[in-house]
């Protein structure tokens, strides 16, 4: 379970509709951001880094995708600290973390809809 | 009105996840919210001063939380609220918000309740602040309506001390005014007082103290009349001082009491607004002149009576004088006398004589020419002349005018002739001061035949006549042929 489905549905006031809009709009900015990680890694650009883990951080924190939002914390705090190492191991993390996330939203959405 | 209807609120939130969630929780509350992707964005929306309550991400592309949260503060923009998103770990950002000038915090994820809350706190707040803000305006306004009050009655204060600078002023020139007058009055040497409108002294100099021996104090508050005495201020100078006291001026009064005499003026006062208050008198004693005056009347008088009489004297004495008064020698009256002597001689078988008669020449064009003065002149000259001229025992007159007689005593005409010539010569040689003089002489000699001295006169005033016929400065005798022509020539 990637999604604390319960938050979600708490911080929407069980709205469905919403709910989903919410999810959908998660899934693409969490993909967007996923590929600007990447992007950073082979740029080697620590910044970029951090900021988009920061971003996706907040994003998965405000939607419930608790362990995405703490893969992003993880990978955020090391690029914070400027030890690129350790953020480019995270960053594999992240992504097994994004790609089970997502995966468990499309699904929900599917039976949503 | 519902509180949160009053606030706009701008949302800067980069993550369209966290913005979506925080405009639809605003929604739901009754806000009106507007969202901005980053701190650029923000910046600007904020610096139209139309929202009161800003939340902001801390981390932003563009600018960052604290720079927003700095610049709102460091601006002059009206109160805004400010409320910092910060992640739930970041303990740090938390406190660094507050020191940018954020009023407070979120944690994200967000929680509707917490959001709430510090909208609720934040609007009233800003409405505190708006609250103040009024009163500093208005009290800024009235500072400033104070400050115009106060300038005004500065303004007005400064006017009054003009106002009483010129009052000083006016009464400083006031005081020398009275001073002057006080002096003048006072100094002047001529009795001096004056007069209320109800006509009692209200100022007496020193000298008019001195002169009616009544000292300021006691003459102030009486009647003039009773002060200079019913005598010297009859009822009409009386009526003078009243009518003065009325606004009539006098001047050239004559006042006396037959022992003093004095010139009197009045002139009336006025007050400050022109209103009589009275008048002002001044006396000039002219009993000295008044006194001259008379002893001159007085000497004139004796001088008339003594020319009168001098006069009937001279006339007397003109009526028993002998000698002509212009030319020293015997008058008419004299020859008369004379000729008549030596006539009653010469009848009693006495000595024959001659009468010659003189007339200076053209003499009426002389002293139309050169005056009367220089004719008297000329008179003289030819008496003194015929009297050097004629021998001791020889008598000359002045008959009349230009005219003179001379008797040849002891002479015929053959004896006389000569002697007329003589004259005629004496009188020709004359050195010429303004002319020659010449005389024409007529002869007469008296005889048994003639009769009368008046016949003699006769006889030789035509021989005269016949010398001026003649052309003048000559000598004629008598003839018969020439008649006793009355006729004569100057």
């Amino acid at each position: 379970m990637y999604v604390d489905w319960g938050f979600l549905q708490e911080i929407t006031d069980a709205d469905a509709s919403f709910q989903r809009e919410l999810v959908q709009e998660f899934c693409g900015q969490a993909e967007m951001l996923g590929e600007r990680i990447k992007d950073a890694v082979v740029t080697k650009d620590a910044e970029a880094l951090q900021r988009a883990a920061h971003s996706l951080k907040g994003s998965a924190a405000s939607v419930g995708a608790i362990d995405l939002c703490e893969a992003a914390a993880n990978l955020d705090e090391s690029a914070r600290r400027a030890d690129f190492d350790g953020a480019v191991e995270r960053v594999a993390a992240l992504h097994d973390s994004l790609h089970g996330t997502l995966k468990e939203m499309k699904e929900w959405i599917k039976r949503a809809a | 009105m519902d509180q949160a209807s009053s606030l706009r609120i701008l949302v800067a939130e980069d993550d369209p996840v966290s913005s979506r969630i925080l405009g639809r929780a605003l929604d739901k509350h009754g806000y009106e919210s507007k969202v901005v992707q980053d701190g650029i964005a923000a910046w600007e929306e904020v610096s139209t001063g139309s929202y009161q309550i800003l939340i902001t991400d801390w981390m932003m592309p563009g600018l960052e939380g604290p720079e927003i949260c700095r610049r709102i503060r460091n601006s002059e923009l009206p109160f805004c609220y400010i409320i910092v998103l910060t992640a739930k770990s970041a303990k740090e950002d938390k406190i660094n918000a507050i020191r940018a000038g954020a009023d407070d915090f979120l944690t994200k994820p967000l929680n509707e309740a917490d959001l709430v809350a510090r909208l609720l706190a934040g609007g009233r707040l800003v409405r505190l602040n708006h609250e103040l803000q009024r009163i500093n305006t208005e009290l800024a306004a009235q500072r400033a309506e104070l400050a115009t009050v106060n300038n005004r009655l500065i303004a007005q204060q400064e006017e009054l001390n003009i106002t009483l600078k010129r009052l000083e002023e006016a009464s400083r020139i006031a005081d020398i005014s009275r001073n002057r007058f006080s002096q003048l009055f006072e100094g002047l040497p001529l009795p001096c007082f004056t007069v209320g409108t109800d006509g009692l002294v209200y100022e007496w100099n020193e000298e008019a103290a001195t002169r009616f021996g009544v000292p300021p104090h006691l003459a102030i508050g009486r009647k003039p009349a009773e002060l200079l005495g019913n005598d010297l201020l009859g009822d009409d100078a009386v009526g003078c001082i009243e009518a003065a006291a009325q606004g009539m001026a006098f001047a050239q009064g004559d006042w006396n009491d037959g022992d003093q005499f004095f010139l009197a003026s009045g002139y009336p006062l006025f007050g400050s607004s022109g209103q009589v208050t009275g008048a002002i008198l001044s006396l000039v004693d002219v009993t000295a002149q008044r006194q001259a005056e008379a002893k001159l009347e007085e000497q004139l008088r004796t001088i008339n009576e003594l020319y009168e009489k001098l006069q009937s004297a001279n006339q007397r004495l003109a009526s028993i004088a002998s000698l002509d008064g212009l030319t020293g020698i015997p008058n008419h009256r004299t020859f008369h006398e004379r000729l008549a002597a030596v006539a009653e001689v010469f009848e009693q078988g006495g000595e024959p004589f001659v009468l010659a008669l003189a007339d200076v020449d053209h003499f009426k064009k002389f002293n139309d020419e050169f005056g009367h003065l220089a004719g008297d002149e000329v008179l003289k000259q030819v008496a003194e002349t015929l009297s050097n001229a004629t021998r001791g025992s020889d008598i000359v007159a002045r008959y009349g005018g230009e005219e003179f007689a001379v008797i040849f005593r002891n002479a015929t005409m053959d004896r006389a002739q000569p002697l007329a010539e003589r004259l005629r010569a004496a009188v020709e040689a004359l050195p010429p001061k303004y002319r020659q003089v010449t005389i024409s002489v007529g002869l007469s000699e008296f005889d048994s035949e003639t009769g009368t001295t008046t016949e003699l006169i006769r006889r030789a005033d035509a021989a005269l006549y016949a010398a001026k016929n003649a052309g003048r400065n000559c000598v004629r005798a008598w003839t018969p042929e020439l008649g006793t022509q009355q006729g004569k020539a100057a």
